[in-house]
């Protein structure tokens, strides 16, 4: 446990040298900087940062921790030539991509309104949104790397999964439901969406931020997450679950692996 | 000349003394109301001092005023039996009194004050707590309720009445009353020439406020909050709505204000924020919609069908998820000089007024509307990235909704 | 010592390794040479536990690598192409490695000054040169005073003058009793420092002995390796 740790450690004080999370990280501060300066009210700011956090945190996740992963790759074959199994050298990498990731992404993110005094405890549920995604996105980015050798189509192949579950995934719902219009077709509609978590955090901050009153017209289901707690008990949950599996699919993979 | 002055003085006397009645239930002539106003003569006063009395149905079919000795102590309950006051004659005004637990029965139409067929009623400051029905005027012309708090607590359209209710009337005038927790709030059927003013309408399990077949209405700074929709006007014409506030209506079949088959009427001025959708627009023709600020709402319009004539002029349309959805075909309604939040377009001669046209109905919103579980993909990338097709292809857009002068600055 | 006994390796139904043995003895220097693609690498990766083999047994004075992972406490490795985390410092990255570790670095001093890297220790990785990385790597692979040496390729990437220094430090731990293993391209190198050498060809140790007798009066290795194929009469 301790050589896990010191691996930590080491590899947080690459991700905190490392100039593309630095310019993520800002990235977050200057967008709310610029949010709460030029934008009318804080609704919008909380609006407009919810979207920037669905759209990019999932994609810097998964690219960034694919090409990390493949970039440290003669990096960890010389850790795993050294007296440490295998399982702390995966989840030490992870860790450290992802403390990296997220550390950058939340202080980005609170940056902004701590600074302007304009700081507002809803800020929160975008930050268990946004720790969500990372979490899993960089999990998946790192599925990706130890399953395919080649580099080009492993960032290829995760840029797919961010393609398909940002957008793609929606669209064939879109699609499903004009198909069978016939049919009440919400409840499976929900069943679809949350086997995608950047939905599960579309909607739980929408529920959130009350962002819309059209709300109101979708019917219960909806309805039952917007109660207080219930949300965020369905991301966690719905996270831990997309956290589970692919990590012990990926400690499996890099257990076995050849290198 | 002399004896005209002598004459009406001693009619006031008379008026003064004689033709007042007291009401207590220990140490007066008379203990309880019923009595009192049996024997009563016509136009007399009749005052009742605070204590809880357990009446119901009293009958009132004189000119009357009931009083009370001082505001806030008088309480009649009548134990879910029957209604409190049934007016039959003109010329009655009830003043001060709380009225609790009025009977209901879905057929009878139980209300705490029952008019019929009564010229120029008034009912002013009274309470009326658990209603059914709180005051139920038929036939009747020139009647006044005047800062009442009607407040009901049951649960379930079926069981449930109107706060106030009007069938068959003419010249009502209806005035800073408070109403929650009723069917309706207001009810208005086959009614004219009356005015709604400065009432709080609030979570009535259907409208706040609700008319059928009523025309050449008025209903001015009035504010519906919380209701299922905020005001539905139906088969009417000729109805004037001017500086309301209409505020949080949510549901899938929820309007902040609700039009059907209505026309000839001013929406000018008001207030709609936060409801599922601001105005549901069927039927409608020859209404101007004017000055009004619509704000955050899910749809800040929905036409569903043939709507013709209506100008929508110098409004603004703020934060809403999906401006307008129109699901009518052929459209000849006006939309021009509005502000609209989601326009995107530039100004380069600086006059105020966007260079090209906006086009506030969107694939999306209609798909949202039409297609069951669709509102789940609310925000998600997707219908942003149609909404950018839509933008830049303009072609794609179905809907002939267009506001050739969109304004670059909110109207103020 | 260092034992490989019928270790056998495929990739996808390709067979790489085809029943492997030899040993390597404490006190001398193991070439392991071949063509490209013989599965030289894959052996190393295999001592290393980097490939997991299909078969045999890969054994580090009797304790079987795949008991676990106690073996490389007592195992020094230089790869071909030295990397580290661009962002860490020399020092950092010595740190890193010693707190793996239960032994101390108890050479390292020593060798930062033999290798000339005092002055480099609180540099970034990502400033060093290319010498400088591969410096650090032997840095790293003989500070604990490993008994067993595990060398791939270490002076391919290296000047003349550098690589010279190189061989000199990796006779002096054969001389002090250390097991080494060398996989070299660089037939000169091997004929220089290795004692003993293992021939592999398509999987399969094809000679395994001292170098003095695969020479056998040949004018270099070179010469001795074209010999030795002809004979065989085998495909090269």
């Amino acid at each position: 446990m301790k050589k896990f740790w010191v691996l930590l450690a080491y590899g947080l004080r690459d991700q905190v040298r490392s100039r593309w999370v630095l310019a993520y990280g800002l990235f977050y501060f200057v967008a709310g900087v610029l949010l709460l300066q030029f934008g009318t009210d804080y609704r919008r700011y909380l609006a407009s940062m919810a979207n920037v956090i669905l759209l990019l945190s999932p994609a810097v996740s998964i690219l960034y921790s694919t090409v990390h992963w493949y970039a440290n790759g003669s990096f960890r074959h010389l850790i795993l030539v050294q007296p440490v199994s295998r399982p702390v050298v995966f989840f030490s990498s992870w860790l450290s991509i992802l403390v990296g990731l997220s550390g950058a992404f939340v202080i980005g993110a609170l940056g902004g309104p701590v600074l302007l005094g304009s700081f507002d405890a809803r800020i929160f549920s975008i930050l268990i949104a946004g720790l969500a995604l990372t979490t899993v996105f960089s999990l998946l980015g790192i599925l990706w790397a130890v399953t395919i050798r080649d580099r080009m189509k492993g960032l290829a192949g995760a840029l797919g999964t961010w393609l398909y579950l940002a957008i793609l995934h929606d669209g064939l719902i879109l699609g499903i439901l004009m198909m069978l219009r016939d049919f009440p077709m919400e409840r499976p509609a929900m069943a679809l969406l949350a086997l995608n978590l950047i939905d599960i955090a579309r909607l739980f901050l929408l529920l959130q931020f009350d962002l819309t009153a059209l709300m109101g017209y979708t019917g219960s289901v909806l309805q039952r997450m917007a109660r207080p707690g219930v949300g965020a008990a369905v991301i966690v949950l719905g996270s831990l679950f997309w956290i589970l599996i692919p990590a012990i699919i990926v400690n499996r993979r890099f257990q076995n692996r050849d290198f | 000349m002399m004896i005209v002055i002598f004459l009406s003085l001693l009619n006031l006397c008379e008026f003064a003394s004689a033709r007042k009645i007291d009401v207590c239930p220990k140490g007066c002539a008379l203990q309880t109301i019923q009595e009192a106003v049996r024997v009563a003569p016509p136009r007399s006063q009749v005052v009742v001092h605070p204590a809880t009395y357990l009446e119901k149905d009293i009958l009132i079919n004189k000119p009357l005023e009931l009083v009370v000795s001082s505001q806030g102590g008088v309480i009649i309950d009548a134990q879910e039996a029957g209604a409190h006051f049934i007016v039959t004659a003109d010329d009655v005004t009830i003043r001060g009194f709380e009225l609790r637990n009025p009977g209901f029965a879905s057929i009878k139409d139980i209300a705490a004050v029952r008019v019929r067929s009564a010229n120029r009623c008034i009912f002013a400051n009274n309470q009326i707590v658990n209603s059914t029905y709180g005051i139920y005027i038929e036939k009747s012309t020139g009647c006044t309720i005047l800062d009442n708090h009607i407040r009901s607590n049951r649960r379930g359209a079926i069981e449930s009445g109107s706060g106030i209710h009007v069938w068959q009337s003419t010249n009502v005038e209806i005035v800073r009353n408070k109403i929650s927790g009723h069917r309706d709030g207001i009810y208005f059927e086959f009614v004219s020439h009356s005015r709604i003013v400065e009432n709080e309408s609030e979570e009535n399990l259907r409208y706040g406020l609700h008319f059928m077949f009523s025309n050449e209405n008025d209903y001015q700074r009035n504010t519906f909050r919380k209701n299922q929709s905020g005001v539905a006007v139906m088969y009417s014409k000729k109805i004037n709505m001017r500086a309301n506030r209409f505020e949080q209506s949510y549901g899938p079949a929820s309007f902040g204000l609700l039009l059907k088959d209505i026309s000839d009427s001013l929406i000018v001025g008001n207030l709609i924020k936060d409801n599922t959708t601001g105005f549901f627009v069927e039927g409608v023709s020859r209404t101007l919609i004017s000055d009004n600020d619509v704000i955050q709402n899910g749809w800040a319009i929905r036409i569903v069908s043939s709507s013709e004539n209506n100008t929508f002029i110098s409004n603004n349309f703020l934060d809403s998820t999906f401006e307008v959805a129109a699901l009518a075909g052929a459209n000849s309604n006006v939309f021009s000089g509005n502000y609209w939040s989601r326009y995107e377009g530039v100004d380069l001669d600086r006059n105020n007024i966007g260079d090209h046209a906006h086009r506030p109905a969107s694939l999306s919103g209609v798909w949202v509307q039409t297609i069951d579980g669709a509102a789940l993909l609310l925000n998600s990338f997707f219908l942003h990235l149609i909404d950018l097709a839509e933008a830049t292809l303009p072609s794609l857009v179905a809907s002939q909704i267009v506001d050739e002068h969109p304004l670059m600055r909110m109207r103020p | 010592m260092i034992e490989i006994k019928n270790v056998r390796k495929s990739f996808n139904n390709r067979p790489v390794l085809m029943g492997v043995d030899f040993v390597c003895r404490p006190g001398v220097v193991t070439a392991l040479i071949g063509p490209n693609s013989c599965g030289k690498s894959t052996l190393l990766k295999c001592l290393l536990g980097l490939v997991i083999a299909d078969q045999g047994r890969l054994a580090f004075d009797n304790f079987d690598i795949s008991q676990g992972v106690e073996y490389r406490e007592k195992l020094g490795y230089l790869p071909q192409i030295v990397d580290f985390p661009e962002n860490l410092t020399v020092t950092e990255i010595l740190e890193l490695l010693e707190s793996l570790r239960s032994k101390k670095a108890i050479k390292k001093d020593l060798l930062l000054g033999q290798l000339e890297l005092g002055g480099l220790l609180n540099h970034a990785f990502g400033e060093l040169s290319g010498g400088a990385r591969q410096k650090l790597g032997a840095a790293c692979a003989l500070m604990f005073d490993p008994d067993y040496i595990l060398l791939d390729e270490p002076t391919a990437s290296l000047d003349p003058q550098t690589a010279l220094a190189f061989r000199e430090i990796i006779s002096g731990q054969a001389n002090r009793g250390k097991t080494v293993l060398l996989v070299s391209h660089n037939l000169s190198e091997v004929e220089q420092v290795a004692q003993e050498i293992v021939f592999l060809l398509e999987g399969k140790v094809q000679y395994f002995g001292s170098v003095k007798q695969f020479m056998n009066g040949s004018l270099n290795l070179e010469s001795a390796l074209v010999n030795f194929v002809t004979k065989r009469k085998g495909p090269l």
